[in-house]
């Protein structure tokens, strides 16, 4: 949509959001609440809201439009005409997405209107992990869960444990306030996407805290390492914006673009040149070319690193780092020769699957970036959208999950994103009492006693921080739906629950986040209307630029199961941009997108390179078994020409037990057969950290669906 | 999802779908259909009331909307309340529900037409050439029966598009 | 339209926002296995040499709106013709489901309904008004978002001036994060569209069959 039309409407959407603030023509207004008498067959509206499928927060316009819904009243059924939402588009005016959302982000209104979703708050009726449950009221629930809350606080608050998702703003600050209001400990997360590496190398680094932001968008030449940006990483829709722009948005300059990983990856497919990195060895290939760059004299700014680390770098032997990498010295010559001479080079570094030396890996990259003068400059590395409230830690959940009583779980999956040598099943079905605020009933709510559900994120009210942002930013949704079923806010929930307990909260709501930030030419209607509060960065003061500190890695080798013989190949969950952490893989138009690497619908297949496959004469759509020291799974293969050999990837998503119709019991969970091994830094799970053994399994082939199956690949256009 | 070959049960599902097309269309044509209430629309028109004042939209917008309750209990929270069928719609406005209208004009879905009313106002046709002389009539009742047929005579002479696509999409 | 493959991420925010404009029917395991799932655009890979130097290409494919379009002619009702507007236009009502026309179609971009399309309550509450549920027997296919197209004309016409280049955008184009789709008027050669499929990197997706398509692809070069 543009601009100037998206103005149009939003003067048509101003509300008990005051008519002037938003524009002038307001010929119609609208309640921010769209009654259903109000919303006229054919017509469109468009609100702001905010993404909440990852921890991006992209800021989105919704369109609400008729629908029509089966109701039962009093014994009869009949046909009901609602508001509803038809699409989900990025908002123009967010400097995140620009206008643009990803295909994860476009899905949010299939779990809106999932077929599973939970839809009054429930008790557990049969055993744990069998997810049986009876519908109860409200305060039958806000009663019980109180009182056995209460018993718990009294005893030991340090035994409550609240999991929530990776995410800073209104939301999460009212889950602070809670905890801090039963002096509980604050909240941790285990999703995989919590980026904690990344997080605490800027920390580390530059003393920043959230994750720093890559102006793509202004370099010329890039070099990637170990971030798969364009696929399922921090914030995949204001990479691919910076992308385009990077490629073909300055007249006359195409940035050239090359990507050191460990796998193929949409952003390697996107690159000039991929240099196939063996998995772990990012810390090396990032240390021979800064000593490269240093031996070319090329470097800009030597002094911005600290001694032991510039020592570190000139006692390096390239020769035997390019051997760990598996890449040929000339070729990083060459590499290290076109970043050091362009006029805007730029590295771009992440950690997209964690392994035991990824600190040491995103902190060279850093020092890298300083040797090119790249911190706070435009094309180079800027300080992140400084987070307001803290972000839940990473932290060795599964140590905490053993030594806690009370386990509170609002959207996060200990089950599915634990290994199974962590024994999160065995730990949920002893803890004393588990809560979960999940509008799903997923692998970890069917453990839960009662179920709480919580609005979905487009019938509450909230303000989010945005993971990646250009300057400081916060989105905000207000609800303009009514909630389809009879669920409470989050924050309402926990606001009932402390005041049975008799303590005090007052929830957070986006209006008193945002309104201790506002600036002074600006009010919350304005906010509001526009569905978010962006400023330009602070400018810094003087010409100051952050210290470079040494990170004090504990591992710059990777840490993997030993037996080589027995389990060669390297194994590597990733985040796929359609399943992010896992969470996607419950909405029926991300299952049937087809998989961007192998084109599988429906069946995630473990990723096997050609050389390694026709030695275990496995073909595409064979099954195989993955075995690793811990545990094993059976999924389909894909053949992959891209796949480096020896290394064996498959994307998160399947293998879940309970998380609605379309993901129940599909495919496998790459995440159950890995060693628990955590980076040692963060507490993250070393999702690289495992090694395995494949068998083809004597079984026919079925169950692997390609959308565009293989000989269009291969050779011209053949197939019909 | 039980799902048997497409032909076999294709076929006569299409068949059963045009015989109900063709009922529908006549229960539609002969649709004095019950309404909730029995709305004269010569009395109002007679006041002076336009087309477009209750059915708002029709000028400027895709559909010719519905009045909702309150609309109507603007004027008849004071205006002939004694009446037997305003009384009707007061007790509709007491209990905060709206009027159970039913419709009398439409398209099928399977007609896949996306009608739109506010290219026809601006082409300035009158809304009694679809919709008859509503202020010679009391409660609606489908008195004009279009078909394609009716609406392609029409885009002929005033060389509006023929194009399939201008309506079925 | 143009395609700009230097951009293009693969990352198939364009089928997302496909499935939610135009109410396609969703597919599950086994109709999925009979070749029966339904994406109006899809992104094609191509791999390049063998490791390591092997290099991958995302390709968004969808109709072509060919002039000279191979599924018209073998169409025994006409359901399917090529409009005064250059667009490939597929008529549901007229369609008897020979499925000739997606036999013929050098891009396999033609899809069958096989049934009747089933969403679980209450999935339709998502469905546009503005686009017609298909039913079982009629083939469909890209549109170009033609609810879109006449949404903006009406407008333009009530507003009495022309319709602005770019002011068209199809789901697929107003998603794209990278902007790699460029959507306007061929036959004018001051639009964006046209400036872009004259410069020396448009292509055409089969241009050797001779369906002289309106979709150009402009090549990812150095």
């Amino acid at each position: 949509m543009e601009r100037r039309s998206f103005f149009k409407i939003l003067s048509s959407v101003s509300a008990g959001v005051a008519a002037s603030s938003c524009s002038n023509k307001t010929d119609t207004l609208i309640p921010l609440l769209v009654s259903n008498t109000e919303i006229v067959p054919g017509e469109e509206q468009w609100h702001p809201s905010v993404c909440s499928e990852c921890s991006a927060g992209c800021g989105v316009i919704v369109r609400v439009m008729e629908g029509e819904r089966t109701v039962e009243r009093q014994g009869h059924k009949f046909r009901e005409r609602i508001a509803a939402i038809k699409k989900i588009e990025g908002n123009p005016l967010d400097p995140v997405s620009g206008g643009r959302l990803c295909a994860r982000g476009q899905s949010a209104v299939q779990s809106l209107y999932h077929p599973d979703r939970v839809t009054a708050p429930m008790r557990r009726k049969g055993t744990r992990g069998t997810a049986e449950f009876v519908p109860v009221s409200w305060d039958e629930a806000i009663d019980a869960v109180s009182r056995s809350l209460n018993i718990q606080q009294s005893a030991d608050p340090g035994k409550i444990l609240f999991l929530t998702r990776p995410e800073s703003g209104s939301r999460s600050a009212t889950i602070q306030n809670f905890l801090s209001a039963l002096n509980a400990p604050p909240p941790l997360t285990c999703s995989l996407a919590s980026f904690a590496v990344e997080r605490k190398a800027s920390e580390v680094v530059f003393g920043w805290r959230g994750v720093p932001v890559y102006n793509l968008a202004r370099a010329r030449y890039v070099l990637g390492v170990g971030a798969d940006f364009l696929g399922g990483w921090v914030s995949p829709v204001y990479y691919a914006r910076q992308f385009g722009e990077f490629r073909r948005g300055r007249p006359g300059v195409r940035g050239r673009f090359i990507q050191a990983e460990s796998r193929m990856s949409l952003t390697a497919a996107s690159a000039d040149e991929w240099l196939p990195l063996l998995p772990g060895s990012e810390p090396e290939f990032l240390t021979a070319v800064t000593r490269l760059l240093l031996d070319a004299r090329l470097a800009r700014d030597p002094e911005q690193l600290p001694p032991a680390v510039l020592n570190s770098i000139k006692s390096a032997d390239v020769a035997s780092l390019a051997r760990i990498c598996g890449l040929n010295v000339n070729r990083l010559e060459r590499i290290t020769r076109d970043l050091g001479e362009s006029d805007a080079p730029l590295v771009i570094s992440g950690a997209s699957s964690p392994n035991t030396n990824s600190l040491h890996a995103v902190a060279a990259a850093h020092y890298l970036n300083a040797l090119l003068g790249n911190i706070g400059r435009p094309g180079g590395i800027l300080a992140p959208n400084q987070d307001l409230s803290p972000l839940p830690l990473v932290g060795s959940v599964s140590e905490k999950l053993k030594a806690s009583n009370f386990l509170l779980l609002d959207y996060q999956n200990p089950v599915y994103s634990l290994p199974a040598a962590a024994g999160a099943r065995e730990t949920l079905s002893q803890l004393e009492m588990i809560v979960s605020f999940s509008p799903f009933i997923d692998d970890s709510s069917a453990y839960a006693d009662w179920i709480l559900p919580d609005h979905h994120a487009l019938e509450t009210a909230q303000a989010v921080v945005p993971a990646v942002a250009p300057g400081s930013a916060i989105t905000v949704g207000l609800p303009f739906i009514r909630p389809l079923y009879d669920t409470r806010a989050l924050d309402q929930t926990l606001v009932a629950i402390a005041h049975k307990m008799g303590k005090s909260l007052e929830p957070v709501t986006p209006e008193r986040y945002v309104k201790s930030l506002l600036p002074p030419d600006q009010t919350w209607d304005q906010v509001a209307c526009r569905g978010g509060l962006w400023q330009e960065a602070p400018k810094p003061v003087g010409n100051e630029v952050p210290r470079v500190a040494e990170a004090q890695a504990a591992h710059s080798e990777i840490a993997v199961s030993p037996d080589l013989a027995r389990f060669p190949f390297y194994f590597q969950p990733y985040l796929s941009l359609q399943f992010h952490d896992g969470s996607g893989a419950n909405l029926p138009w991300m299952q049937e997108l087809p998989d961007p690497v192998s084109s599988a619908m429906w069946n995630i297949p473990v990723e096997i390179d050609p050389q390694s496959a026709a030695r275990l004469d496995i073909r595409t759509g064979d099954w195989v078994r993955v075995q690793s020291p811990y545990s094993s799974f059976e999924a389909p293969a894909y053949v992959y020409p891209a796949a480096i050999p020896g290394v064996v990837s498959m994307a998160i998503g399947d293998g879940h037990q309970h998380y609605g119709r379309y993901a129940s019991g599909r495919g496998a969970n790459p995440i159950e057969i890995l060693a628990p091994v955590l980076e040692p830094s963060t507490g993250t799970l070393a999702l690289g950290g495992t090694r395995v053994q494949i068998a083809r399994l004597d079984r026919a082939p079925a169950g692997f669906v390609q959308f565009s199956p293989r000989d269009r690949e291969q050779g011209p256009w053949g197939y019909r | 999802m039980l799902r048997t070959d497409p032909w076999s049960e294709g076929l006569p599902k299409r068949c059963a779908r045009i015989t109900a097309l063709f009922l529908l269309h006549a229960a539609l044509s002969l649709a004095a259909v019950n309404q909730p209430v029995q709305f004269p629309h010569n009395t109002h028109m007679k006041l002076g009331l336009a087309c477009v004042d209750c059915h708002t939209g029709a000028d400027i917008r895709a559909a010719a909307g519905i009045p909702s309750v309150t609309k109507c209990m603007l004027c008849h929270a004071k205006l002939a309340t004694n009446k037997p069928e305003v009384k009707k719609v007061i007790q509709y406005a007491q209990k905060g529900e709206e009027i159970p209208w039913r419709r009398v004009y439409g398209f099928s879905s399977d007609a896949h037409v996306k009608f739109r009313h506010a290219p026809h106002f601006e082409a300035n046709i009158s809304c009694a050439t679809c919709h008859g002389e509503m202020s010679q009539e009391t409660v609606a009742v489908r008195s004009i029966d279009f078909t394609m047929g009716t609406c392609l005579t029409c885009h002929r002479q005033r060389k509006a598009s023929q194009d399939c696509a201008a309506c079925h999409y | 339209m143009a395609i700009d493959l230097d951009r293009c991420t693969g990352c198939q925010a364009c089928v997302a926002a496909c499935h939610a404009e135009n109410n396609l029917p969703l597919s599950d395991p086994e109709s999925a296995a009979k070749g029966r799932a339904f994406h109006w655009i899809r992104v094609d890979r191509y791999y390049e040499g063998e490791f390591p130097s092997i290099r991958v290409k995302h390709m968004p494919v969808l109709c072509q709106q060919c002039d000279e379009a191979p599924c018209e002619p073998v169409c025994p009702v006409y359901a399917t013709y090529r409009n005064d507007e250059g667009l490939n236009v597929q008529v549901y009502n007229r369609c008897v489901g020979t499925r000739y026309c997606a036999n013929n179609c050098p891009y396999s971009v033609r899809f069958f309904n096989w049934f009747d399309p089933v969403w679980p309550e209450p999935l339709p509450l998502q469905h546009n008004p503005d686009v017609s549920i298909r039913m079982t027997g009629v083939m469909e296919k890209c549109t170009f978002c033609i609810q879109r197209i006449q949404r903006a004309e009406r407008d333009a016409a009530s507003e009495h001036r022309q319709v602005a280049d770019g002011e068209i955008q199809p789901a697929c184009v107003q998603s794209c994060p990278a902007e790699a789709m460029t959507f306007g008027d061929l036959n004018d050669p001051e639009s964006k569209v046209s400036r872009l499929a004259a410069s020396g990197r448009a292509t055409r997706l089969l241009e050797e069959l001779g369906t002289k398509s309106k979709v150009f692809y402009l090549e990812r070069s150095e």
